[in-house]
């Protein structure tokens, strides 16, 4: 008494849990005997049931990873829509790129196995590299002016 | 985000990883505040960026898939390992010689491999399996991994009693074995014998990959040495480097030596006694 009634879903719930509980007490042949007057296969309900049970946990055990994967995929997306304020010339994205290489000496292991003197650096590989440096918000750090 | 100080066991553990196909290297990346990037690079196979808690990982687009997932892995290490220094290149010469020495680039190569070809995974499938190049082959393309990574994992977890070595210009660079059944004092020479496989390799140049059956003597100078054969399989990992498996295919030269160590070692205590 008093008690509010239950909706839809309170109602289901309470229905499977008690179909739960049945299930759990009943004795096995009680269900196999039942399942085989329903002309089922049990077998195969026994490996279908047994493939959603571990679908199901492998699903909760992998939580992180798939949100992981989602977050890897959203940041790649937007990394590719991203565009960087970088220096119009070339010229001036070089010189960009070695202020920071100055300014910052904690990032030169990075690069010192490419090319100790940056000299055969491609104008893309600067870039690459200053779009990393931009996405770290490194660059914000860096005094350069383009007139320089 | 999966702290710094988290094993690659703890990391997979954490994710719910168990099967190599699941084992994505960009999501795992991600997961411990690192993104992953494929960019042409020119003279180094990966580098890594990292400020405060994020990193940006670059890998050469350019390699073989299964490089570029080992250097990503490689650079994870860094990140995972040497947080702090915040930033390293690495070139791919590194990735394959820096396997014995104590640096951070021992470190990161042996948290890579830890990570991508984890030991609960791998062991199960290596085991009974030939230390050979195809066997190689097989678990490298089912974990999609390089090649010099999964043989050293062979050679260390699976289930026979073999000798990895790598030689750069025609000497050795390094070299692991099964050390719970490969004797200590059995040491490989520093230059390969004109008589095995090795050799061969440096001599042709167009050979990528050769095996054959090798007397154990050309390889080492242990007693009655002649009297055994063991199987040397090689695979080029570059136009002047090569990876070699030896493997006691017949495990007898290990049990006669086993056996002539424990006779000596009687000796020895039976000597002591009578002192």
């Amino acid at each position: 008494m008093g008690d509010k009634p239950l909706n839809g879903a309170e109602r289901l719930e309470k229905v499977i849990d008690g179909l739960g509980e049945y299930i759990t007490s009943a004795p096995d042949q009680e269900l196999l005997d039942a399942a085989r007057e329903d002309e089922r296969d049990v077998a195969q309900t026994s490996t279908r049931v047994k493939g959603i049970l571990k679908r199901a946990v492998r699903t909760q055990q992998q939580v992180q990873l798939i949100a992981a994967r989602e977050g890897f995929r959203r940041e790649a997306a937007a990394m590719a829509q991203k565009s960087f304020e970088l220096p119009k010339t070339k010229e001036a994205r070089r010189g960009l790129f070695m202020a920071a290489i100055a300014q910052l000496p904690q990032l030169q292991p990075a690069f010192t196995l490419q090319n100790r003197d940056f000299k055969d650096f491609s104008d893309e590989d600067i870039e690459v590299q200053l779009r990393k440096m931009a996405l770290l918000d490194v660059l914000s750090k860096v005094q350069f002016s383009e007139e320089e | 985000m999966i702290e710094a100080s988290a094993t690659p066991d703890q990391i997979l553990k954490t994710l719910g990883i168990t099967e190599p196909s699941d084992i994505d290297i960009d999501a795992i990346a991600y997961a411990c505040g690192a993104f992953i990037t494929r960019e042409t690079l020119s003279g180094c196979e990966a580098n890594i960026i990292g400020v405060d808690d994020r990193a940006v990982i670059t890998v050469n687009s350019r390699s073989l898939e299964s490089r570029q997932r080992f250097s990503a892995g490689h650079e994870l290490g860094h990140w995972m390992r040497d947080r702090g220094q915040s930033a390293f290149g690495c070139s791919d010469r590194q990735m394959h010689s820096e396997w014995t020495a104590n640096n951070p680039e021992t470190r990161a190569n042996r948290f890579a491999s830890d990570l991508l070809l984890p030991v609960s995974m791998f062991a199960p499938l290596a085991r009974g399996k030939p230390v050979t190049t195809e066997t190689v082959v097989t678990l490298a393309t089912a974990f999609n991994m390089s090649r010099t990574a999964t043989a050293m994992r062979l050679v260390e977890h699976g289930s026979f009693p073999a000798i990895i070595a790598y030689f750069e210009s025609g000497q050795k660079n390094w070299s692991i074995s099964k050390r719970k059944e490969v004797p200590a004092y059995l040491k490989l020479p520093e230059i390969p014998a004109p008589q095995t496989v090795t050799a061969t390799m440096f001599e042709e140049a167009t050979l990528s990959e050769d095996s054959d059956d090798i007397r154990a003597d050309h390889w080492f100078t242990a007693d009655r040495s002649e009297k055994y054969y063991i199987r040397e399989s090689c695979f080029r990992t570059g136009p002047d480097s090569v990876v070699t498996l030896l493997w006691w295919k017949d495990e007898q030269q290990i049990i006669d030596l086993n056996e002539a160590e424990e006779r000596r070692a009687e000796r020895r205590s039976d000597g002591d006694w009578e002192r």
